[in-house]
Parts: structure tokens; C-alpha cells; sequence
């Protein structure tokens, strides 16, 4: 058995070999508890409006569970260490999803009620993905 | 009737430049009289007092600052603050001898466009040092070829000044305004009502005319050209380190498709070729590794290329040929496309960083001739 | 040649690297006699607007005065524009609308139904049945 931190760099050393020096490489990165499987110049597109962000704000993202290359994958499911990995992503886009009727009716009740329904986006692009 | 006329009248003239211009070409010089130069002479027989009395200079800096698109194009791209606005003016200015006698970006432009390509040039040479040379050329040019750096100044929000002199004293627009737009067009080609959907080209479009009928239009031309001459501009203003920074940000940070850009013509020669080159001692066999359905109509194939024991590429294919093709060309992209890393597994550092140590695997072997 | 390029241009990837915001103007029109431009006028004169412009200093505001309904004209880099009705709109609404619009990217809205748009090719490649080792294939 090797000790973890031996273990650590013999992944690391894997996984950048694997990969080409990070061109091969992807993450999965959990936001509010949701994985998000990413390669490096990806869009994510949440559908909500992430508070306290701008457009053109830089985000790092921490929560990462996963790093994966074509043949090899590291996997803590309580997050990686930071000192590990980086992944930034730049906040690109703050829109809404098309525009859409949602008809509400309720029981024994002829009366329908239409709801306008237009909710927020936000996209992210993965600016940096590489190893440490 | 006399819409007519006129219309008439500079029919004739276009013809007659035309013809003129055909003559000087072919037989001897013609000087032409160039009314931007601003000649004067004291006698019209009297060559010896001839003189221009044009005199370009640069747009003062108290007049860039009242320009809003200037600033808002400057802090958009996140420009320094030692970069002047006026040099950003000028980079947008590709009138040689314009009626304001402003500097053009010629400089800045030629400036820029040597800068882009030495790190296009530098980047790619590490990344692929096996690229062959056409097809290096080819990425180079998806880099920073003419149509791409027009769409980057485009993206760049940058405006084309097509506002004669007339409307901006009607619109009441601020002079300065004028001075933040990317200016190329002559004042007289402003002023010509534009038919929708024709498109009249002019002189210099005319001979950039290729055999496949395409050419490259003013614009493009001109939105590439400030494009380089912004990168020249923080070149003499903040030096090298940031224009490579700002060079990797804009321009190299794009997608290449560089496996798309590969036409073999005989991909299986070149393979055996290759192979002799590298030095191997095994021939290059092509085996079938899987099939499924030879007898159905959508029979499908797995072919790989081998030398000896090592499979150098594979491919799939509805037929025997195709695949056997699709696994060389797989076996060639895998040479062609190599990237070296180095001894820790960290990308190589480039010539022009702190620290560069030369290794072999960054430069590559020469193109293989069959 | 043994081969040849061919010429494919770049994939521009705004937001790798730099990020150039979308939208470069925005044209605000209003009357200076309508009541539907209160709100307006409002905005130009007790200063938002001008914090609102100091602090997208990437944009440029164009001000127009012009007879009829105010309307916000939005100005993006990929040649879209996007015209804003803000007739009887308070000041706060407006601002609101101002931010909003100026954080777009100026394409088309669409709604996406996965969580990544990507244009890179899959890292792990694409599994194929044909691997499997002959044994262990599905047979028919």
C-alpha cells in the first residue's frame, strides 16, 4: 500500500502524461451539489441567475470530485485538493430561457390562470483547466 | 433628363480611368494627379515647383479623450492605462492622405502583424512540431489570416465610419466622434448611393480577384489591419511581455480544428514512407482487427496499421478499402499530431519565456516527400 | 505535395483567455415633453445613469432626444440589436432593464436541456462494441 501522498503524485504524474499536458483532460465539478462534467473552453449553462456575479467576473472553482484523462480518472468523492488542480471559469452571460406560457388550472374550477414564465440563465465558460 | 446625363457622364469617366490605367500598366509611367497630396506649383509648366503640402500628423491626445468610443473600446479590452487613446485612433485610421491629415495605422499595423506572427509561429511549433509545412501554414493563417482578425475586430465591437461629412453636420454628431470608428472608406465613396445586394468593388478588390472568383473586400481588409495595428500599438507602448499576454488571450486562446485540416493524397505511400524514415525495421501491415455484418448492407469494419507488434492507428469503415485508409490516416495524424511535454509532464515552455530549455522533441523531423 | 491544408478558420471561444463584453452600445431615446419618458428623464438627471455608465465603462451610451415612447436600443458584437420598450417605466425598471440586457450576449435565447455546451471532442472517446474482447461480444 502506498501512502497518500505518494499516491497523490503517482496519479498526478499519470494523469499529466495521459493527457498531454492537460490537453486531454476533463473535470467534474459540483455546483450547489449538482456535478458538472467539463473540458477546458466548455460552456455550462445554469438555469438560474447566480447571486452577487457579473458578467465577466472570474470564478475558481474548488468542489471538484473528479479529473479524468483518456485512460485514467482520480476520484475523491469528498472534493480533490486544491493544490491539485486549477479550474476557473468566466461568467459570460447572464439571459433567460425563451419566453412561455404556463396554463394553471385548479380542481372544480372553470377559471384558468396563464402565467407568463421567462427564467434566468447563466453561462460559464471554462477559462483554465490544468494540473497543478 | 439631366439625372440622366449625369449618370451618364460618370459612366464615361470609370471607363476612361479604367482605360488609362490599362495603358500605364502596359506601356510607360503615367503620373496622375492626386488631388489628397494637395499640389501646388507656382507655374502648371514649372515641374521644378511642384511640391505637396500635406502634412500628417497625430491626433492630440485632448481631442481622443472626448471621443466615448474610444474609451469605451479601450477599457473593453482591457487596454493599459500607458496605452494612449490617440495611438488607438490612429490604429483605426487606414486613409493614407485622409482630408484630415491624421496619421494612418500603416506602421503600427506592419509592426503588429510581424509580432502576431512570430507568436502564432512560435506557439504552434511547439505544440506540432511535426506539422507539415502546408498544413502549418494553413493553421497559421486560421490564427491570424485576414478574415479571422476581422472577425475578432468585429467582435471587438469596433464601427466602420460610413458617415460623410454632410450627415455628421446634419446628425449635429460631435467631430470626435468620428475619430473612434474605423475609417477607410473616401469621402466621395461615402457620399455613392448603394444599391441593396450589389456590390461595387474597387480597384484594389478588382486585382485581389482569385481564380476561384473569391476576394478579399475593403472591410475585411481594414478591420484586420486595425486589429494588428492595436496589438502594434501595445507593443511601443507597454512592450513585449503584455502584447504576448494579449496575443494568447485574443488570438491563440481560439479553437484550432488542426485534425480537420489535413488532405492526404496517397495516405497509404506516405505511411510506408514514414515508417522507413523513422527507421523501422517491421513492415507496415494492415490487419482487420473486427467485422461485423459482411453480408448485410451496412457491413461495418475495424482495420488498424501495424508495424510488427505496434498498432499505430486504427479506423472503421463500411468497406475493407475504407477502413484500411481511415487506419493510416489515424496512424499519420498520430505522428503528425504530436506534442511533446516535458520530463515533469507540464507543457514545454516557449522560446520567448524565462527558463526555456531546448529539447529534441521540439523540433520536428521534415516533411516526408513521396 | 503529399498533402495539403485545408483552410478551416478558428473557433473564436470568447470568455478562454480574454473576455470582450457582447454588448458594445446601448442608444437610449426618449421625448423630453412625453409623460412616458418620466422615468427617463429621471434616470438622466439624478445621476444613475452616469454610476451605471462609470461602471460599464466597456459600453457606450448613446442618448437620444426624440419625440414619441422611450425605447432602450441594445447593440451587440455579433451585428444583433435588440429594441427595448420602457414607456411608463419607472427609473428603477429601467435601470433594471439596463443591466439586464447589457449582460447578454445578443443571440438568440434557446433553451438548452443538458448542462454543458461543448465543441471539443469527447476525452474518453466514443465506445464501440467492437472492442470488446471476442468472447465477451453480444451475439445474435
Amino acid at each position: 500500500m502506498l501512502r497518500s501522498s505518494a499516491r497523490f503524485s503517482l496519479t498526478l504524474s499519470a494523469l499529466k502524461s495521459d493527457s498531454i499536458a492537460g490537453k486531454n483532460l476533463y473535470a467534474v465539478f459540483r455546483l450547489h451539489n449538482l456535478p458538472y462534467l467539463v473540458t477546458k473552453g466548455d460552456k455550462v449553462i445554469l438555469p438560474f441567475k447566480m447571486k452577487n456575479v457579473n458578467v465577466g467576473d472570474k470564478l475558481n472553482l474548488t468542489d471538484v470530485i473528479t479529473l479524468g484523462s483518456p485512460h485514467y480518472t482520480y476520484t475523491q468523492k469528498e472534493g480533490i485538493s486544491e493544490q491539485l488542480f486549477k479550474l476557473t471559469a468566466n461568467v459570460t452571460e447572464v439571459t433567460r430561457e425563451p419566453y412561455y406560457e404556463v396554463i394553471k388550472t385548479r380542481p372544480r374550477c372553470r377559471r384558468k390562470k396563464i402565467v407568463p414564465v421567462q427564467p434566468f440563465q447563466t453561462v460559464l465558460t471554462i477559462d483554465t483547466l490544468k494540473l497543478a | 433628363m439631366l439625372r440622366q446625363v449625369i449618370k451618364r457622364t460618370a459612366a464615361k469617366n470609370i471607363s476612361l480611368v479604367r482605360t488609362s490605367g490599362y495603358v500605364a500598366s502596359r506601356s510607360y509611367h503615367v503620373t496622375k494627379f492626386d488631388s489628397r497630396l494637395k499640389t501646388e506649383y507656382q507655374l502648371l509648366t514649372d515641374y521644378s515647383s511642384y511640391k505637396h503640402t500635406i502634412y500628417t500628423h497625430r491626433l492630440p491626445e485632448s481631442t481622443a479623450e472626448q471621443c466615448p468610443l474610444l474609451i469605451a473600446l479601450h477599457s473593453r479590452l482591457n487596454l493599459p492605462k500607458e496605452y494612449q487613446l490617440s495611438t488607438l485612433s490612429q490604429a483605426l485610421n487606414m486613409q493614407q492622405f485622409g482630408s484630415d491629415g491624421l496619421a494612418n495605422n500603416f506602421g503600427l499595423s506592419t509592426l503588429g502583424k510581424n509580432l502576431l506572427s512570430y507568436y502564432t509561429c512560435e506557439y504552434l511549433v511547439m505544440q506540432y512540431p511535426r506539422l507539415p509545412m502546408a498544413v502549418h501554414n494553413t493553421a497559421v493563417d486560421a490564427y491570424m489570416g485576414k478574415l479571422t482578425l476581422a472577425e475578432i475586430g468585429k467582435s471587438w465591437g469596433i464601427e466602420v465610419d460610413t458617415v460623410s461629412k454632410l450627415q455628421h453636420f446634419l446628425s449635429q454628431e460631435p467631430e470626435a466622434m468620428k475619430y473612434g470608428r474605423l475609417r477607410f472608406q473616401l469621402e466621395e465613396e461615402k457620399n455613392t448611393v448603394k444599391e441593396d445586394g450589389v456590390y461595387e468593388l474597387s480597384q484594389v478588390e478588382m486585382e485581389s480577384v482569385d481564380t476561384n472568383n473569391e476576394f478579399i473586400p475593403k472591410e475585411i481588409e481594414a478591420y484586420a489591419s486595425a486589429v494588428q495595428a492595436v496589438i502594434g500599438g501595445l507593443y511601443t507602448h507597454v512592450g513585449e511581455n503584455a502584447t504576448k499576454a494579449f496575443i494568447h488571450d485574443h488570438i491563440l486562446s481560439r479553437k484550432l480544428p488542426v485534425d480537420k485540416m489535413f488532405q492526404f493524397s496517397k495516405p497509404t505511400r506516405e505511411l510506408v514512407r514514414l515508417c522507413d524514415k523513422l527507421g523501422f525495421t517491421d513492415p507496415v501491415e494492415l490487419r482487420l482487427i473486427a467485422e461485423t455484418g459482411r453480408l448485410s448492407a451496412h457491413a461495418v469494419y475495424v482495420a488498424g496499421a501495424f508495424v510488427g507488434k505496434e498498432k499505430l492507428g486504427e479506423g472503421v469503415g463500411s468497406s475493407l478499402k475504407e477502413a484500411k485508409t481511415r487506419a493510416v490516416v489515424n496512424a499519420l495524424m498520430g505522428y503528425y499530431l504530436y506534442s511533446p511535454i516535458d520530463q515533469d509532464g507540464n507543457e514545454p515552455k516557449l522560446p520567448s519565456e524565462a527558463g526555456y530549455v531546448f529539447e529534441e522533441a521540439s523540433v520536428g523531423g521534415g516533411d516526408v516527400a513521396i | 505535395m503529399p498533402i495539403k491544408g485545408i483552410p478551416i478558420p478558428s473557433v473564436a471561444r470568447n470568455g478562454v483567455g480574454a473576455f470582450v463584453k457582447p454588448c458594445y452600445k446601448i442608444t437610449i431615446q426618449y421625448c423630453n415633453w412625453g409623460g412616458s419618458s418620466n422615468g427617463v428623464r429621471q434616470l438622466l438627471s439624478n445621476g444613475k445613469l452616469n454610476n451605471l455608465a462609470l461602471e460599464n465603462r466597456e459600453i457606450m451610451f448613446n442618448i437620444v432626444k426624440q419625440k414619441g415612447h422611450p425605447r432602450l436600443t441594445f447593440h451587440y458584437n455579433n451585428d444583433s440589436v435588440k429594441e427595448i420598450e420602457c414607456r411608463n417605466n419607472t427609473d428603477g425598471e429601467i435601470l433594471k432593464k439596463l443591466k439586464e440586457y447589457s449582460q447578454n450576449s445578443g443571440n438568440k435565447l434557446f433553451k438548452y436541456n443538458h448542462k454543458v455546451l461543448s465543441i471539443n471532442d469527447s476525452v474518453r472517446g466514443i465506445w464501440s462494441p467492437m472492442h470488446i474482447p471476442k468472447e465477451h461480444r453480444h451475439k445474435i
